[in-house]
């Protein structure tokens, strides 16, 4: 019965200490590293892709001699930065 | 329970975003200098096969598996060289085999980006929410304070687009609290206007710093080569060999990769 009660004992402490060995919390840490490094190349890839116009979206009329600047400045940052 | 803690947030910012549209006033805009914020959809999808899907040392285990990667994005300017951007982002990997390796990421995040000659100078604010399995279990919610630099240079029909990025994460699990430093080229040499070769060769360094992973100092190495065909201005297709090899002062910790397969890239 002692001897019975002992094995039990072992294989919940074995089975407890398998648990715990499997929720390393530095193993959820890395696959998010590892899924925020592939974000980063995911946006290497859309940032290069143009956006097209949605029909929803309202453009406001253009103003003569007031856009051009403007157009500059929003093409050369189209793409994104910082991976977001 | 949890999964409202992070729809909450999503509702609110489609919420506010529609009640700031419905304050626009048409004949304000036809005077304004400031243009009209605009929602877009970006993202990837892409089955790759990797031969350590466990990414282990000693584990190596081949697998397929399925990453999908979709943002919602709010951009705007707030004068002509400053711009926002308000985006909510959803990624996942589900693994064919090695259930265990499945993991998924909720982000929620702003930016500001300064465009000043050609350089774009970026602070990034996220919330996220880090899920064992497919948004299965949650394991730990992040805040991230990053600073980037990048720009863009085109000689003939090639384009190099360095990225310089900085974060630190506040996070409810010690193990996640860290520093990391990447360092990203992106390559693209056109062939034609459908066919390009691209290739992001790039470097991250960790250095943790509490909990278990107290004074772990991680380095990742990865180059990548691929071949890219473009159906439209806002689609392609992209078809990658990337390899990576960690290094790390826990020796338990080191990898390498090898994963192969297409990416389909879109934007709407």
């Amino acid at each position: 019965m002692m001897r019975r009660t002992l094995v039990l004992m072992m294989i919940v402490i074995g089975v407890a200490m398998a648990s715990a060995a499997a929720a390393d919390p530095r193993d959820s840490v890395d696959r998010g590293d590892r899924l925020d490094t592939d974000a980063l190349r995911d946006d290497v890839g859309t940032n290069r892709l143009k956006v097209p116009s949605h029909p929803l979206v309202i453009v406001p009329p253009e103003q003569p001699g007031a856009t051009s600047n403007r157009t500059k400045s929003k093409k050369s940052s189209a793409s994104g930065s910082g991976g977001h | 329970m949890r999964s409202s803690i992070v729809l909450l947030p999503l509702l609110g910012l489609a919420g506010a975003s529609g009640a700031w549209a419905a304050e626009l006033n048409l004949a304000d805009m036809t005077t304004s200098n400031v243009s009209v914020p605009s929602w877009s959809v970006v993202g990837s999808v892409s089955p790759t096969f990797t031969d350590n899907a466990l990414f282990s040392r000693d584990d190596r285990r081949s697998d397929v598996y399925y990453e999908t990667d979709v943002s919602a994005r709010l951009d705007g300017y707030l004068n002509n060289d400053l711009s926002y951007r308000l985006y909510a982002r959803s990624q996942y990997d589900a693994f064919a085999t090695e259930k265990d390796s499945n993991a998924a990421i909720a982000r929620l995040g702003g930016r500001l980006t300064e465009n000043w000659d050609g350089w774009r100078f970026s602070i990034i604010y996220e919330n996220r929410y880090d899920f064992d399995g497919v948004y299965r279990d949650l394991a730990f919610i992040s805040n991230d304070v990053m600073g980037s630099v990048a720009r863009d240079f085109r000689v003939n029909n090639v384009t190099l687009s360095p990225l310089l990025l900085l974060t630190y994460r506040f996070s409810d699990l010690a193990e996640a609290r860290r520093w990391r430093f990447d360092a990203v080229l992106g390559i693209e040499v056109k062939l034609d206007p459908k066919w390009s070769i691209v290739s992001t060769p790039l470097f991250e360094a960790y250095w943790f710093t509490d909990g278990l992973n107290a004074g772990r100092q991680d380095q990742l190495y990865s180059a990548d080569v691929g071949l890219r065909y473009s159906f439209a201005s806002n689609l392609s297709l992209t078809t990658t060999a990337l390899y990576e090899v960690r290094t790390s002062n826990v020796a338990v910790r080191r990898y390498r990769d090898l994963r192969v397969g297409p990416r389909l890239d879109f934007a709407f």
